[in-house]
């Protein structure tokens, strides 16, 4: 890789820090704990930033997902074997023989690369899952006696799905919540890294572009390091929160 | 009820054709929908009016949506996949050179993930009340959660700019200094190889993990299990092939869809190593309008991504005697 050298401990001299763009450095006399970027920012700085993106991308896209995928699942698991539920399987079935990345490469390239674009693309891939899971497990609930029971008692679907079916899929939604909040990250993060995201937000994965695009991949760790680990640390949350969660509402 | 027949062997396979043909669809909208046109790359200001129009009936990019729908679906069941105007070569031949290459890289991690991935998973859910059970799971679940490209950097950074053991970028070394013998040239692909699929793997074995540790925790409760440990059998025989052959079930349903996930993976890891296969050619060719070559790209992924659903269906009704598909397919 490109990129300037620097000799001995990559402190810059008094001279060097004053003109920009310098090259990033660590301990530079700037307020910069975690050094400085290419462009003279604070590594910290951007880090602290890139974690409102990330939250926000991770939480709107599970949210959308969850949306459109624990419905659909219901609705095809209560209906499930009749013409509704064929062709829901089938649209996913669809989906699912087109690749994610690509799929959301070519969306983002249709749609221009801002945020809101970029969870849309996510979320309309990622609710296959939730509906495949919620699915499955409906069709088992609905062969319980209490099922039956509501059903004999004259209660109509509508009221069934909600009070009866629902409250017992939660769980698994919830799950599946925590695991497409990590994976849509990890996808923003990518889609960032493949110049496919609003250079206007700062987010880790942006970051972590800048870095290849400056060509300082191998000598400047503190800039390398701080995004990737803070994208490790925040997906691991969330995959925790999903394990959590299914440990807790494990039927012994 | 028989389980496996001809007539179910051709429902599924009316319903892969059925598929292929809406993810065809699903293509060609959204290819469409992209803004600019490849003509624009192919013309310069130079060309007069006349010389544009040309190219442009050339390509048929003023007739009609619907004429244009039915020759692209034509022209891919007759196996004509036209020109690449970027790549300047028959769209059939770039992807004829680009896929084994891919194959090749993520063959080869596939593997290595599905060999590694089920027997962690076994283990952690065999021992799920052992004390470094919860701590091996918080680790690989960390590992799970890294970028992908982040990794291979870390792992070129660390093998080929600080230690220099093997090279970072490429498929072949660009200009090589030694003899071009079988044997050296095999070995220069394999020490190319080696960081690649390395990084793919460090990360994706996770996920076959993930699918067999519950099944095993359910399978290490099952009554089989007390019975087998009940005739005295020992636990090794116990662990891997009464419990572990049960819990690779649900590995096997979803290794289909593991394999779209490949592509994505695909996508970034060729990025990251200058590694010339399919992925990197998707997106390149979306970023520069090369529809022609996109859109054959795509198509053959899902093509790829639907028969392997197919096989396993059909494998499953073997491997599995307890699932039964008189009725639907699921």
């Amino acid at each position: 890789m490109g990129g300037v050298r620097r000799a001995g401990d990559g402190r810059l001299t008094l001279a060097q820090s004053r003109s920009l763009p310098h090259p990033p450095a660590f301990g530079d006399p700037f307020f910069a704990p975690l050094g400085t970027t290419a462009s003279g920012h604070g590594v910290l700085t951007e880090l602290v930033y890139g974690a409102r993106t990330a939250l926000l991308v991770g939480v709107a896209a599970a949210l959308l997902a969850s949306l459109v995928g624990v419905p659909l699942g219901l609705l095809s698991g209560y209906h499930g074997g009749t013409w509704l539920d064929e062709t829901i399987q089938r649209v996913v079935d669809v989906l699912y023989g087109v690749p994610f990345l690509p799929f959301v490469v070519v969306l983002v390239a249709v749609r221009g690369a801002s945020t809101t674009n970029v969870v849309l693309a996510i979320a309309a891939t990622s609710w296959l899952n939730n509906c495949v899971v919620v699915r499955g497990a409906t069709l088992s609930l609905t062969q319980r006696a209490y099922v039956d029971a509501a059903r004999a008692a004259g209660l109509r679907p509508r009221r069934i799905v909600a009070r009866h079916v629902l409250p017992d899929v939660l769980p698994l939604a919830a799950v599946f919540l925590a695991q497409d909040a990590a994976t849509a990250i990890l996808a923003r993060a990518t889609l960032a890294y493949l110049g496919l995201a609003d250079d206007a937000t700062r987010s880790w994965g942006s970051m972590l572009q800048a870095v290849q695009a400056t060509g300082h991949v191998f000598d400047a760790p503190w800039w390398l390091l701080p995004p990737g680990v803070a994208i490790a640390l925040l997906v691991a949350a969330f995959y925790f929160v999903g394990h959590a969660v299914e440990d807790v509402t494990e039927v012994e | 009820m028989t389980r496996f027949s001809a007539a179910y062997l051709a429902r599924r396979l009316a319903v892969a054709y059925a598929t292929l043909l809406a993810v065809m669809t699903v293509l060609f909208a959204l290819l469409r929908a992209m803004p600019g046109s490849f003509v624009s790359a192919m013309t310069t200001p130079g060309m007069t009016a006349a010389q544009v129009a040309r190219v442009r009936a050339a390509w048929g990019v003023d007739d009609p949506l619907w004429m244009r729908y039915l020759r692209f679906l034509y022209n891919y069941q007759t196996g004509h996949f036209g020109w690449s105007p970027t790549m300047h070569a028959p769209v059939a031949a770039v992807l004829a050179r680009r896929l084994p290459r891919t194959l090749v890289l993520f063959g080869a991690a596939f593997l290595c993930c599905y060999a590694v991935g089920p027997l962690a998973g076994m283990l952690l859910g065999w021992y799920r009340d052992a004390r470094p059970t919860p701590l091996a799971l918080a680790v690989s679940l960390l590992v799970y959660a890294t970028p992908v490209f982040w990794v291979a950097w870390l792992l070129v950074w660390l093998f080929d700019d600080a230690l220099e053991w093997l090279p970072g970028r490429h498929m072949v070394t660009q200009f090589p200094s030694f003899a071009a013998t079988p044997l050296a040239v095999a070995a220069d692909f394999l020490r190319h190889l080696a960081l690649p699929l390395l990084s793919v793997v460090l990360v994706g074995w996770v996920g076959a993990m993930l699918l067999v540790r519950p099944a095993m925790r359910d399978a290490a409760r099952a009554d089989y299990v007390h019975l087998a440990r009940a005739k005295g059998l020992p636990e090794r025989t116990v662990l891997f092939k009464h419990a572990g052959r049960n819990a690779l079930v649900p590995v096997t349903a979803s290794a289909a869809i593991a394999l779209a996930f490949l592509v994505d993976g695909a996508v970034v890891t060729e990025t990251v190593f200058s590694w010339p296969g399919m992925g990197r050619l998707i997106v390149t060719a979306v970023l520069n309008r090369d529809y022609p070559l996109a859109q054959a790209a795509f198509f053959l992924i899902a093509v790829l991504v639907v028969a392997s659903r197919l096989c396993l269906d059909v494998a499953y009704t073997y491997l599995d005697p307890r699932i039964d598909f008189g009725g639907g397919e699921r």
